[in-house]
């Protein structure tokens, strides 16, 4: 009966660690619960209107707060919903103030992937593809496991297609130097 | 009934529960949580992950290079040369790829400092700091003229400029600043003086000399502009035959310049004066028939003739048959280029010398052939020493009040027995604009940091015709302000009218100077903004160009004559070895050589990193019974040092040698001037060297400096350019393919002068970890690439130094790959040997296997102590411990122009990826590209006859080809 305390032990770190895998993680919490469904779902704007690197560099950008007065400069309040109102007058607030909104990281890469937003885009992948359906998002969430598993999923998929022309898509220096 | 141990937790169990635990914490959603913080208002320049650059100067030596500093999102993380500038040509040296440590070192002072009563230095405002200079300077100038007093680098512009008009205005005379720059080549100027009465610093266009002879200075290293004259012989070199560049080396010393050399004149220190004279008098002889010779040296045989060669040939320590063959050499190659003295050289006649190397350009017609006046702008030279020692005096007396020191390091660069240190304590206040703690500045009472040069608004002219401009490429990063800024504002503070100076801040007294140099490069009153804009994107203004004859001078009447005699020899005395110093690239005069990189690159010659060294031939040695890494005492009648021993058979038997920029070699400095120019004497002492006992282990990086006949490297000669090469044509296995390109770099070894920029810029690139003085003794340098540097084949046999820089070869048949158990090394389609780290687990198999040894493995996390971490290359993955690591051939930049090339819709161009060893290479030694494109640069190279891989026989099919050094045996 000797292996019976490891066994169990083992089982009982496994379910847990089945049930924390499993569940996706939460939302993290803005200081501003800006909503990317008002944004780019009910008002159709562009994503590259905001996160304008995203065709130019690795880095798509988070919005400048002069981005942001851009707009809310003229939108100032919603006058049907007042929760709104208030998440818009933290915003402007912030702005009187001239300070930055400090949001919380959604997505993240380790730091030895050199991935780069302007390959992808440029190369017709949607960014919904990576992002999930942000339009419909009232907060930002993080949908793709963003691993190496699931990159290489696209990566040979899309190489399939042109096996001689995108061979580098799965060597381990287009992404790892 | 149990049995006991069953119950009890085993190792096996206790294992498997705790990684079960592991895997559930690590699945546990309560990651640490980044912050992302948007700007404000974007800068237009920025975009986040892309680089941008900025023009600049480097600061690090009087050559005044120009430089490119690459930013990313903000702050400069690599500096290149400029390419458009004249003197760099978009190369730097190591010290000057180095420099970007000092903007980050840890130790740089965060604002203005005050030495409390405790004696120590606690921060302060910048008002409060300016307020107690502001007093100290007007109870300072009651006590009459001389109490106020500055020590500064030389500042060819606008620092130097404004200091000027700040001592004037707090009632100073001009002497009172003092410019100080320990190499000063001084002599130089006083032999122009005397020669042409042109107090100036000669410029060389090595290009055209078809011989070069060097009197011990070290144009590769520190002398002068290393990087110019390190591109301008490699011009000449990379050929076979008549027409390849000569160089010729005299000295005591095999020096990394002398490396370069096809042959060294084994003169005895001080012996540099006896073989200029010889073969000064050997080509005046008529006998000899010289052809060309110029009438006025020849009117001075009568007064050679004078000189008995026998004499000349004892004085120098070579044979006459030596002296004479260098003539005829000289003779029959013109024009030549004759340089001379350097620090090595620099003893009580250094004048003299400088006079007589001059003369020998004047005889073989090289003046405004390779070596030109008239182009030293006679900006802010250095002061005379005698300025120096009297400003000691000074201190010493207690006649200075207020010392304000800019840049310069009385205390850590002036040889001991002048006791500058000592003098400074007896300054009531003084002031320091020195951005990191230094001798000098650990005795100040007032430290006023300035911002570092990538940090700053300046100008710097290092010759007549360049004006590189200098311009922040990031904000400060800590509270730091310009010296011209704080004397600006002290000034302001100050009673007199004089130092209320009318700019707003010390950037529009920049300003006003540009104006002044737009105007002089267009000849008129210009529309200055749009000027400046487009001088700051370029980096100066350039009108730079060599004099025609018409503007070159002519030798004075009877100036000659005086330095035609062989002054009296020194009598034997203090010792029985003749002490040489020298200076290194990587150290210099010793500001700034504590910085990592400085440090941590060993040096070419020695193979030693982070201590300082004294060399003895191998028979001293022996008599002394001292073998590699004893300590040893070296004594002179200044001072005594003790150093750990490094034999080394460049260097005469009857001669110790010690490097500058350090305290060892300035103790044993006797107070000796040249007599000409009253410049520091750095070779005039005998030393005494006994050995002390067993060293700690060295940390050096050569095994063996000799080739035990595995002809590692190979020379070439006229006579047999080519070389015999192994037939790898019967191939047991497939070899890699390369569909698309085939990475491949050339090395021209008749151009490395081993310099070890490449190594620098090597570290600045990839983030290579500096692992400190023991990881080297134990052989744990983690380079990239290494210089390694052959004296021979056996110990005892010929000298012959080869260099050959190692770095990884990319092989096609590399051994390193299919020994890798987890396949985190592997070869890429386009040639590459790859190293994936997140993947790498440490077996070290691949490095056991690598017969080049270029693998180095993460013993330890590597430390970048904050903030130097800000330097880190965001293209490159910081590596852990328990990682191995080589060069990539620089597979950022190669990604890096694929992805220009991919936005601009065409192919890569032939040298559009430069790797960052080749792009600050002064010698232009090392080409990239595609070996598949027979057209690329690479490819012509890697064809020539002279082309040979390392260890090639392994068929291991390199992708990078040497090109062997052409050695020429010296005719009789």
């Amino acid at each position: 009966m000797r292996v019976l305390p490891a066994a169990a032990a083992s089982a009982l770190a496994g379910a847990l660690a089945l049930l924390a895998a499993c569940r996706a993680p939460p939302p993290p919490e803005q200081p501003i619960r800006f909503s990317h469904r008002i944004h780019a779902g009910d008002n159709h704007i562009g994503c590259t209107s905001c996160h304008g690197y995203a065709e130019r560099g690795p880095v798509a950008g988070i919005p400048s707060m002069a981005r942001c007065q851009g707009c809310h400069k003229f939108v100032k309040e919603d006058q049907e919903n007042p929760a709104i109102t208030a998440e818009i007058k933290a915003l402007l607030q912030k702005l009187e103030d001239g300070t930055a909104v400090e949001w919380v990281r959604v997505h993240r890469v380790p730091d030895h992937v050199f991935f780069t937003h302007e390959r992808h885009v440029l190369g017709g992948v949607r960014c919904q593809e990576c992002h999930g359906e942000v339009e419909r998002m009232e907060v930002m969430r993080q949908v793709s496991p963003l691993t190496m598993g699931w990159c290489l999923e696209c990566h040979r998929r899309k190489q399939a297609e042109k096996p001689l022309e995108r061979a580098r898509l799965t060597d381990c220096w287009t992404c790892h130097k | 009934m149990t049995d006991p141990s069953e119950k009890a937790l085993g190792r096996r169990t206790f294992l498997r529960i705790a990684g079960a635990l592991g895997v559930v914490a690590g699945c546990s959603p309560k990651a640490a949580t980044q912050k992302v913080i948007p700007f404000l208002v974007p800068p237009d320049d920025i975009v986040p992950g892309t680089p941008l650059y900025y023009r600049t100067v480097c600061r690090e030596c009087p050559a005044g290079c120009g430089v490119t500093a690459r930013t990313r999102e903000g702050r400069a993380v690599k500096l290149e040369g400029n390419p458009e500038d004249p003197i760099g040509r978009g190369a730097l040296c190591a010290r000057g790829q180095a420099g970007i440590q000092a903007l980050y070192a840890p130790d740089r002072f965060k604002g203005p400092m005050r030495r409390g009563a405790d004696g120590r230095l606690a921060p302060v405002g910048w008002d409060e700091a300016e307020d107690a200079l502001s007093k100290a300077l007007v109870a300072a100038r009651e006590k009459g003229p001389g109490a106020i007093r500055m020590v500064t680098r030389p500042e060819p512009g606008s620092a130097g400029a404004f200091q000027e008009a700040f001592m004037r205005a707090v009632g100073g005379a001009a002497e009172d600043r003092l410019v100080l720059d320990p190499f000063d080549p001084a002599p130089l100027r006083a032999a122009g003086e005397a020669l042409f009465s042109r107090t100036e610093i000669p410029v060389y266009d090595l290009t055209r000399a078809r011989s070069i002879v060097s009197f011990g200075a070290d144009f590769l290293e520190t002398w002068l502009s290393p990087v110019e004259y390190a591109r301008q012989l490699a011009e000449g070199r990379g050929r076979v035959g008549e027409d390849r560049t000569r160089l010729t080396w005299v000295s005591p010393r095999l020096s990394l310049t002398g490396y370069s050399a096809d042959g060294w004149l084994r003169a005895r220190a001080g012996g540099e004066l006896a073989v200029a004279l010889g073969l000064l008098r050997w080509l005046a002889d008529p006998a000899n028939g010289v052809p060309g010779l110029a009438p006025e040296a020849r009117a001075l045989f009568p007064r050679l003739a004078a000189l008995d060669p026998a004499e000349l040939s004892r004085r120098a320590g070579v044979p006459w048959a030596g002296i004479e063959r260098l003539g005829r050499e000289l003779a029959l190659r013109r024009p030549s280029a004759l340089l001379g003295p350097g620090q090595s050289s620099q003893g009580p006649d250094a004048t003299q010398l400088a006079a007589v190397i001059m003369l020998l350009n004047v005889a073989l017609g090289n003046l405004w052939q390779t070596v030109y006046y008239g182009l030293d702008p006679q900006e802010d030279p250095p002061s005379p020493f005698a300025e120096v020692e009297s400003l000691v005096a000074d201190m010493a007396a207690g006649r200075v009040q207020v010392l304000l020191v800019h840049h310069a390091d009385p205390a850590g660069t002036l040889p001991a027995a002048l006791r500058a240190g000592e003098a400074l304590g007896k300054v009531p206040l003084v002031v320091s604009f020195g951005d990191r703690p230094d001798p000098t500045t650990s005795r100040a009472h007032l430290v006023l940091p300035d911002h570092h040069a990538l940090e700053a608004w300046g100008d710097v002219t290092p010759r007549l015709g360049v004006v590189n401009l200098c311009q922040p490429a990031m904000t400060p990063l800590a509270d730091t302000r310009a010296a011209g800024q704080v004397l600006l504002e002290v000034g302001a503070k100050l009673p007199f009218p004089a130092a209320h100076f009318p700019w707003p801040d010390f950037y529009d007294y920049t300003q006003t100077r540009a104006q002044m140099y737009a105007m002089v490069a267009l000849g008129k009153f210009p529309d200055l903004m749009a000027i400046q804009r487009d001088a700051l994107q370029r980096g100066g203004y350039w009108s730079y160009q060599l004099p025609a004859r018409k503007e070159m001078p002519d030798l004075l009447r009877g100036a000659a004559e005086r330095f035609l005699s062989l002054p009296p020899s020194p009598p034997p005395e203090g010792g029985d070895l003749d002490l040489v110093v020298f200076p290194t690239v990587l150290r210099g005069d010793g500001r700034g050589a504590d910085l990592p990189w400085r440090r941590e690159v060993p040096d070419t010659v020695s193979s030693l990193s982070w201590i300082p060294w004294a060399e003895l031939s191998p028979a001293t040695a022996r008599r002394l019974g001292v073998a590699t890494g004893d300590r040893v005492s070296v004594t002179t009648s200044a001072g005594r040092a003790e150093l750990q021993a490094y034999v080394y058979p460049g260097l005469r038997d009857d001669a110790v040698a010690l490097p500058l920029g350090g305290p060892e070699a300035l103790a044993v400095l006797p107070p000796v001037r040249d007599g000409g120019s009253g410049a520091i004497a750095f070779r005039s002492a005998r030393a005494a060297v006994a050995r002390a006992g067993r060293g700690k282990p060295l940390p050096i990086l050569e095994g063996s400096p000799y080739q035990h006949g595995r002809e590692i490297v190979r020379t070439v000669s006229a006579a047999a350019p080519a070389l015999r090469r192994p037939d790898l044509s019967h191939l047991m296995y497939r070899e890699p393919e390369h569909p698309t390109h085939r990475w491949g770099m050339a090395i021209d070894l008749d151009r490395c002068t081993g310099c070890q920029a490449c190594v620098v810029a090597c570290f600045a690139e990839n983030n290579v970890p500096v692992m400190g003085p023991e990881a080297a003794s134990q052989g744990r340098y983690m380079g990239w690439i290494r210089m390694e540097r052959y004296l021979g084949d056996e110990p005892g046999g010929e000298l012959e130094v080869n260099l050959l820089p190692m770095l990884c070869q990319q092989c096609t048949n590399a051994p390193c790959e299919p020994v890798c158990p987890v396949y985190a090394t592997y070869h890429t389609a386009e040639g590459l040997n790859a190293q994936v780290y997140n993947r790498c687990v440490g077996t070290r198999y691949c490095s056991n296997n690598c017969p080049y040894k270029v693998r180095t493995f993460n013993w330890r996390d590597a430390q970048f102590p904050k903030p130097l971490q800000m330097q880190l290359n965001p293209d490159v993955t910081v590596r852990s411990k328990g990682v191995m690591e080589k060069c990539t051939f620089c597979v950022q930049r190669i990604r890096y122009a694929e992805n220009q090339a991919r936005d601009e819709g065409r192919p890569v161009r032939d040298g559009e990826i430069v790797p960052a060893c080749a792009q600050t290479c002064p010698a232009q030694a090392i080409a990239f590209g595609d070996l598949h494109d027979p057209g690329s640069r690479v490819s012509r190279l890697a064809g020539e006859k002279r082309g040979f891989g390392a260890l090639e026989e392994l068929n291991t099919r390199p992708a990078i080809t040497y090109l062997a050094r052409v050695r020429e045996k010296e005719e009789p």
